[in-house]
């Protein structure tokens, strides 16, 4: 069991806001092994984002996280910030959304990609020169012995999101977590990223996880999947099993939803009716219970567990399997 | 072929971008010889993406940028040659919706005053109540409460927001809706709701849809007719079923291809990106065919001719390549 990279155990975030607290993650649980890949798929407030930020430590000043991350055996959540940092610097690359906000854009790629090995490696500026040529390089930017010398501005928002990868994979890491990557990339642009990120699993070995409101994205990458609404795991399983038999009424609303490229324009959309939780006021029960198709009495009022069947598939639904629409 | 509610005549918007206090001005061809027809009662999906003049085009219809060249008509009206005085009374013929909803709304304006505020501009003869009646009547067609009236945009959610954006635009009881990119900004869930709205209201209103957006399995779902545009020009246009199911410009066929579906066989099943390379600076297009550079099918005479639209699909649609 213990040779998880990495262990989420019961995690909560909370942020006290004017308005009162926000409950923004609430009783996460999850796993990874060793160069596994895993899809956190989500909405807009669904937590997807803050449960990855409070496992790199990254929550705003007025969030605080609870319970345990445990990376490598140590736990992250209780780790002094120096001891943290040396973690964040050496085990774990962090991939964001938005590259051209990410990088510094008054400094060089090659000063951006060498400050963290001079500063956690003890690099010469030479050896990190030269790694930071090999990175670019692993992640197909052409001419990178030039062109690592450039300003972001210089390099197209494809090329940006290269750079992005390049400095997660800088320090060798065994885990790279990527928060909607390919989310402000064009298409043609977004199956380049996608397929780099899928290189680079199958050539170091590194674990990834990818966070996404694209069940496209997904599918073409991952091993488990994720799906998150309202701060809590509705359901958890492999990427086959969730596709081919989504067991929760918010996984099968979000599948029948989208329109299909590969299919003729039905008539309507099925939908899933209401608006998004107000995460201040979260009902007592599932948080997707108002919206829900299926909802119960019981839902209305009890918060359905994440509850794992046989075949390591889990759903938080209080609405047995056979009786769900 | 009825006489088209909308018609571009091979419409130009071009910018000009400063150079310095001394050299002549460059000029970016955000949109760069466009042509089309939308029939009255049908929906035209524009794709396309970023930088290929999709939301210019928009802007030049509805005047916001109007075309350096070209010739524009809505039903038998040039709008192009049209003083500004009587243009303006013609946009309430034609309404947009846009991208974020809540960046395009005042947000120290009810959303009642939003939605009344295109009747106080283009009927002035309508009174206070009747505005009101008018403005709630609408709010109910897109799925709001009439006794929202006074709340404020921020009371409501991105997807309630679109809504109000929508009762906006159609509350004049316009001929054509332009609409860019008007899902994008939302949550999946709430995607769906809004493309069905939008159908929805097409249908009740018989309006006219002119449908921007970077998604192209919405673009399939809304759309009858689909035009695939890149760095200003027109790649290809056809019938929606035609273009999505024979694609024949290899820009189209890459980007079919680059669409994540969401079922991990067909995902699994595909090799690798179709295309590799950026768009390249619309300020410094490629000679010749400007899809050339990251073509699978380049020769050397896509560097020296420029690819005419020519008719394919039958006579139904149109390509812009030398091998299609």
């Amino acid at each position: 069991m213990s040779n998880n990279i990495l262990e989420v155990h019961n995690l909560s975030v909370r942020f006290q806001t004017d308005d009162g607290e926000v409950e923004a993650v609430n009783g996460v649980n999850f796993s990874l092994a060793p160069g596994e890949t895993l899809g956190i798929v989500g909405e807009s407030g669904s937590g997807k984002s803050q449960t990855v930020l409070s496992v790199m430590g990254l929550l705003a000043a007025n969030g605080k996280a609870g319970g345990k991350v445990v990376f490598q055996g140590a736990d992250l959540l209780g780790m002094p910030a120096r001891e943290l940092n040396r973690v964040r610097g050496s085990s774990i690359g962090m991939i964001f959304q938005d590259p051209m906000t990410s990088l510094n854009p008054y400094m060089r790629i090659s000063e951006q990609l060498t400050e963290s090995l001079i500063l956690h490696r003890g690099m010469s500026k030479k050896d990190a020169l030269a790694r930071a040529i090999e990175v670019l390089d692993a992640v197909h930017i052409p001419d990178a012995r030039n062109r690592v010398h450039y300003y972001p501005h210089e390099f197209s928002g494809g090329m940006r999101q290269r750079v992005m990868i390049a400095m997660a994979l800088l320090c060798k890491p065994e885990l790279i977590i990527a928060d909607e990557p390919t989310t402000a990339l064009d298409v043609t642009v977004q199956a380049q990223i996608l397929n780099l990120l899928g290189e680079l699993r199958d050539d170091f070995g590194v674990a990834i996880i990818l966070i996404t409101h694209d069940l496209g994205v997904v599918a073409g990458l991952c091993d488990h999947v994720m799906v998150m609404y309202g701060g809590q795991v509705m359901e958890y399983g492999a990427l086959e099993s969730i596709f081919a038999n989504p067991t929760h009424p918010y996984t099968r609303g979000l599948l029948r939803s989208v329109p299909r490229l590969d299919d003729a324009g039905a008539s309507a959309l099925q939908t899933i009716p209401g608006n998004p939780p107000d995460l201040m006021h979260l009902p007592p029960g599932c948080p997707f219970g108002p919206r829900c198709g299926d909802q119960r009495e019981l839902c209305s009022h009890n918060r359905p567990v994440l509850a794992f069947a046989h075949d390591g598939h889990a759903r938080a639904c209080h609405v047995p399997l056979e009786e769900l629409r | 072929m009825n006489q088209p509610l909308l018609r571009l005549e091979d419409v130009h918007v071009h910018f000009p971008i400063a150079q310095g206090l001394l050299k002549p001005p460059r000029h970016l061809r955000a949109v760069n010889g466009v042509s089309l027809a939308v029939e009255p009662g049908t929906t035209l999906g524009i794709v396309g993406e970023s930088g290929c003049g999709k939301s210019t085009l928009a802007r030049a219809i509805l005047g916001i940028h109007p075309p350096t060249h070209g010739k524009i008509w809505l039903g038998d009206q040039e709008l192009t040659s049209m003083a500004p005085k009587p243009l303006r009374a013609m946009r309430k013929r034609m309404q947009i919706v846009f991208q974020d909803p809540l960046a395009s709304l005042n947000p120290r304006m009810t959303i009642g005053e939003a939605i009344m505020e295109p009747l106080r501009v283009f009927f002035p003869e309508m009174s206070a109540l009747q505005r009101k009646r008018k403005a709630q009547t609408m709010m109910e067609r897109v799925g709001l409460l009439p006794n929202q009236i006074n709340r404020y945009p921020h009371e409501f959610s991105g997807g309630q927001c679109q809504r109000v954006g929508i009762a906006r635009a159609l509350v004049v009881e316009p001929e054509l809706l332009l609409c860019d990119e008007p899902v994008s900004a939302l949550d999946v869930s709430i995607q769906a709701q809004i493309v069905n709205l939008l159908m929805e209201l097409k249908q009740d209103m018989g309006l006219t849809m002119l449908f921007i957006a970077h998604d192209l399995s919405v673009v399939r779902h809304i759309s009858d007719r689909v035009m695939v545009m890149y760095l200003g020009k027109v790649a290809e246009q056809a019938e929606r079923d035609a273009l999505y199911q024979a694609p024949a410009h290899p820009y189209t066929q890459a980007l079919i291809q680059s669409v994540p579906v969401p079922d991990p066989v067909i995902e699994r099943g595909k090799s690798r990106a179709p295309l590799s390379g950026d768009l390249p600076s619309p300020l410094n297009p490629p000679s010749g065919c400007t899809f050339r550079t990251r073509c699978p099918k380049a020769q050397s005479a896509c560097a020296t001719d420029v690819p005419e639209l020519r008719e394919h699909h039958g006579g139904q649609g149109a390509v812009a390549c030398h091998f299609a």
